[in-house]
């Protein structure tokens, strides 16, 4: 190669060189500021569409948001797909570009390579060459130093799961009997989701001003729309504000407050749900296997206790979001407790905990568009089903594992009155349509099978229907009160109250009990035709569904709880706190 | 368990306009002949860089080599598949047999380590575009001193002992999650593993080779492989003068010098150092695997299971109000929670038990490097180190006598030197 062709390649190199190089530079540089920019990621990232998506549930029919919605839509795509444009052809232009650089580069390299001059190294020195192996072993040695406290630094955060639950010794199982349920009222609406107890002394009326009937009369520290319930001499009730979910024991006898527990979950968290006034935070009512009282607030907080208050466990089923507030109560069926979560289409589920536990036994996904109603276990041809209802689908499930065993397509609305069951039918209502019986002893989609009955009298859109087995009785918000053959559907009669109603009716022996939300109680027969017992005032309002016992009946209002009899001493007894 | 698939866009909101949504499609499987072919080039570019290596002793050569795999393995094939990333494929497969590993990964993952067996790293020197990649960006080496590129060749076995504990626990393959250079042939991949990648090849330019000498796992086994290798690169192909002109011509630091000095006898410090570490061995493989046992915890949280079951715990005990998609996906689906919890407590025990044996690997791997520091060898010659020697075939024209046989003038060489 002649001298200036050589000088004029060993400068074009090194000019290319630095050209490539500094093209690189900057290019590099810009695609790392529009990469900043973040105009690619604007699309799914912009907080403005977020903000209008947000507005546009609160006005679906705005027709301008709407369009300010596609403009800014189509504007972020197409700022996202040409910035992403931008970025793959500047990165192929640097792939080419580099390429340049580094041929022209090692050429300028090769040109510039001087031979190696181990003269001006020096000798070696061994023992220099030792002291390096040295160096060497601590610095290798010092890696496992490295590794150690990354590895103890890592520890710090290492993953918390829940503890295994610990074995359940077989002692501790007792399941109570039949009988044993049936003579107490240990769930919303009694044992069966009846409200119905066969042996009963419910007062004709009573007095609160004087104290005629009111064997006693306890104030109840917080609010709640839930129910009691009993177990032998303890009644139980849950009541809530934002601070506390609490469960309270009386003496069913005295009507003490035995204790109160404010329940603790394990990261001690109060999640705040969004509820309506109507519904608040403590609607449903809890349940007892006669071991212990499980109790759901409107946070998803479910907890078990025993019946001397001590926490046994405590858990909260994930948030929850529940256009009024949670306020299915609460099913039991041997060791699960069974909890209805109707929410939304993407999140309702049906979930059965460890009652000893609080362990997950098994949990469905359920295609409820959300619901406000109870579940129910009941016994059909000897065998267990959990019946559910929600919009629009009533399911019956096996409380054992979960597996659906019929459903029901055809309920609409805002479905918060809980099924019943009669004579191997299950009863449920349709709010604004209808109230029908459905044969529970099918199985699979059983939406195309003809009812066993069904009527439009007096359906209900609250309250839930008591049952007797011989005398269904359906009471509507606006105080209509149907009396129907639970067999045929018939109505064997109807009565209108001129008041409002959310409770539930409750049957006891051969008497039937309402209370108005105003807290206004009418007591009337059992019986085939109406017939009037009695009018009493509580003077607070009252949404929970009274519970008959053999000897009296109990009844939560707006404050206080009473226990309320057929006669009894003229001055109220304050209980003995 | 559902998975959670989301567009990479939301999709337009309003179904009323006569805009029509693509129906997603799976893309065709590729054809199984582009498979063979892989493997048919990997095994023919390995036949010609063994060839060029230890034949043909030509750099020229190796570096053509170099330029097409990048470019074939590279940017037309995406970096994948890669016999780096093969090794978690084999691990996993190990470990689950109900996992299958495609012929194509069997023959990237063990191909080269049988050539590797024969033929040194003439993987490494040009078929690996991952290698090949940084060997053309390498402008101006400096050498890494001794202590340092020792300790820093660690963390390529602690790489390889963490990303078997992943992959045969199934919690992810984190060569590829983490790999510098996919990004780069594909010109596409998250902004932090590009910078990772550009600055790998900044530092390249000066450091030769870093991932592939620091970080590389695969190389770790190569290195295992070429060590007992039949043929191996020889820097002069003739006899060693002891002229030192190729002492500093390894970019990588894979020359083992000559130790014509080493005395005859091991001194008594030798010997006792020796003993002691041979006591330590064991001391540093229990102590790797108490520290594999903490570590372990928090590397189970790697695995999406566990990091969902803890997810979820935080949900239900109130400490955390919101939901994450995958929570919410779990949630809305027919799925139970205590199962979950079950099988994440299982999996986190998995994960304390391998972390436990990569403990344990990472100690001995440690004790073993000690020990071979710690031996003096006997070495006549100016020697390839043939675990480290990538075949880059860079030494070749260092030596005079490799000058000679190519007819090449010929420095002037000093004479031998040893101190």
């Amino acid at each position: 190669m002649k001298p200036l062709s050589q000088t004029i390649w060993k400068q074009g190199s090194l000019a290319v060189a630095i050209a490539s190089g500094v093209f690189l530079v900057l290019m590099g540089g810009l695609l790392l500021f529009n990469q900043a920019q973040g105009k690619v990621a604007g699309l799914v990232q912009s907080t403005e569409l977020v903000r209008l998506h947000n507005e546009l549930r609160q006005r679906p029919q705005d027709e301008e948001l709407k369009q300010r919605i596609r403009k800014l839509d189509l504007q972020l795509r197409q700022n996202s797909f040409t910035e992403l444009r931008i970025s793959h052809n500047g990165a192929s232009a640097m792939i080419v570009v580099a390429g340049l650089f580094l041929a022209s580069a090692h050429l300028v390299r090769k040109q510039r390579q001087k031979l190696p001059d181990p003269l001006a190294w020096g000798p070696r020195r061994p023992v220099e060459e030792n002291r390096t192996r040295l160096k060497t072993q601590y610095a290798v040695a010092a890696m496992f130093g490295v590794a150690a406290v990354a590895a103890v630094g890592t520890s710090l955060q290492a993953v918390r799961l829940p503890s295994p639950p610990a074995p359940v010794q077989a002692a501790a199982v007792r399941f109570p009997t039949s009988a044993e349920m049936r003579e107490n009222w240990p769930a919303f609406r009694g044992f069966d989701g009846s409200g119905y107890r066969e042996v009963a002394a419910i007062p004709a009326a009573w007095n609160v001003a004087s104290g005629q009937g009111i064997r006693w009369k306890t104030e109840v520290p917080l609010p709640g729309m839930s129910s009691p319930i009993r177990w032998t001499n303890a009644l139980f009730l849950t009541g809530a504000n934002a601070q506390s979910n609490v469960v309270y024991r009386f003496d069913a006898d005295k009507g003490q407050l035995v204790w109160s527990t404010t329940l603790r979950n394990p990261g001690n968290k109060m999640p705040e749900p969004k509820v309506m006034e109507d519904t608040g935070l403590a609607a449903p009512t809890p349940v007892t296997d006669g071991q212990r009282i499980y109790a759901i607030f409107a946070n998803a907080e479910v907890a078990a206790l025993d019946f001397s208050g001590k926490q046994i466990w405590c858990r909260i089923l994930g948030p929850l979001d529940n256009p009024y507030g949670h306020a299915a109560s609460l099913a039991i069926y041997q060791d699960r407790l069974l909890v209805q979560l109707d929410q939304g289409e993407a999140t309702s589920k049906l979930v059965a905990l460890n009652t000893s536990t609080g362990q997950e036994l098994w949990r469905v996904a359920r295609p409820i568009v959300g619901s406000w109603a109870s579940p129910i276990v009941v016994e059909v041809e000897a065998k267990p089903q959990l019946i559910t209802c929600g919009e629009p689908w009533v399911i019956s499930y096996n409380p054992l594992d979960g597996s659906e065993l019929w459903r029901v397509n055809g309920l609409g609305g805002e479905l918060a009155p809980s099924p019943a069951y009669t004579g191997g039918k299950v009863i449920v209502c349709n709010p604004g349509s209808d109230v029908r019986a459905i044969p529970a002893n099918g199985s699979g989609d059983l939406s195309t099978n003809l009812a066993a009955w069904k009527t439009d009298a007096g359906v209900p859109a609250v309250s839930s229907p008591a049952c007797d087995g011989q005398r269904l009785y359906l009471l509507t918000g606006d105080g209509q009160l149907s009396c129907l053959d639970p067999g045929s559907g018939q109505v064997k009669w109807s009565h209108e109250f001129k008041d409002d109603f959310y409770s539930s009716p409750a049957i006891g022996g051969n008497r039937v009990i309402i209370v108005s939300r105003k807290g206004v109680a009418h007591v009337f027969e059992n019986a085939d035709q109406f017939h009037d017992l009695g009018q009493s005032e509580l003077g607070e309002n009252c949404n929970a569904t009274p519970v008959p016992d053999r000897q009296c009946l109990y009844l939560r209002a707006g404050k206080h709880l009473f226990c309320l009899e057929e006669s009894a001493p003229v001055a109220v007894k304050s209980p003995e706190k | 368990m559902p998975q959670v698939v989301a567009q990479r866009f939301p999709p337009p909101q309003f179904t009323e306009t006569s805009h029509l949504l693509p129906v997603p499609t799976e893309p065709a499987v590729r054809a199984l002949w582009l498979d063979y072919l892989d493997i048919g080039v990997l095994i023919a570019a390995l036949v010609l860089v063994s060839w060029l290596v230890l034949r043909r002793r030509s750099r020229s050569g190796v570096v053509g080599v170099g330029i097409f795999s990048v470019l074939y393995f590279g940017f037309w094939r995406k970096g994948c598949i890669c016999s780096i990333g093969s090794i978690q494929n084999l691990s996993q497969a190990l470990f689950d047999s109900s996992f299958g590993v495609p012929l194509t990964v069997l023959a990237f993952g063990l191909v080269p380590l049988l050539f590797a067996l024969f033929f040194g790293r003439t993987f490494c020197a040009a078929v690996c575009p991952h290698g090949a990649l940084q060997d053309l960006v390498l402008l101006k080496p400096v050498k890494v001193p001794n202590w340092l590129d020792h300790s820093l060749r660690m963390l390529a076995w602690i790489y390889l002992g963490l990303a078997v504990v992943f992959a045969a626990t199934g919690g992810g393959y984190i060569i590829c999650q983490y790999d510098p250079f996919v990004p780069i042939f594909r010109l596409s991949g998250s902004l932090t593993m590009v910078l990772f990648g550009v600055s790998l090849l900044v530092v390249g330019i000066f450091v030769g080779r870093p991932y592939c000498r620091f970080l590389c796992p695969y190389g770790v086994l190569l290195g295992v492989a070429a060590s007992v290798s039949k043929w191996r690169v020889r820097i002069t192909p003739d006899t060693c003068t002891q002229c030192r002109l190729c002492e500093e011509s390894c970019a990588f630091g894979a020359i083992n010098k000559s130790a014509v000095d080493a005395p005859s006898q091991p001194r008594a410090t030798d010997k006792r150092r020796l003993i002691l570490l041979l006591v330590l061995l064991p001391v540093l493989i229990a102590g790797g695997i108490g520290l594999g046992g903490l570590a372990g915890g928090t590397l189970a949280g790697k695995h999406r299971i566990v990091n969902l079951a803890e997810r979820l715990q935080l949900e239900e005990s109130g400490a955390v109000q919101d939901t994450t998609d995958a929570s919410a996906a779990f949630r809305a689906g027919n799925n139970s929670i205590e199962t979950l919890y079950a099988d994440a407590r299982a999996l986190h025990h998995r994960y304390v038990v391998a972390a436990r044996w990569c403990g344990a690997w990472i100690g001995l791997v440690i004790g073993l490097k000690l020990l071979s520091l710690a031996i003096v060898r006997r070495r006549t010659d100016y020697e390839a180190d043939q675990a480290h020697c990538l075949s880059c075939a860079r030494c070749y024209r260092s030596c005079p006598q490799e000058l000679q046989r190519l007819g090449l003038p010929v420095p002037e060489t000093p004479k031998p030197a040893n101190g």
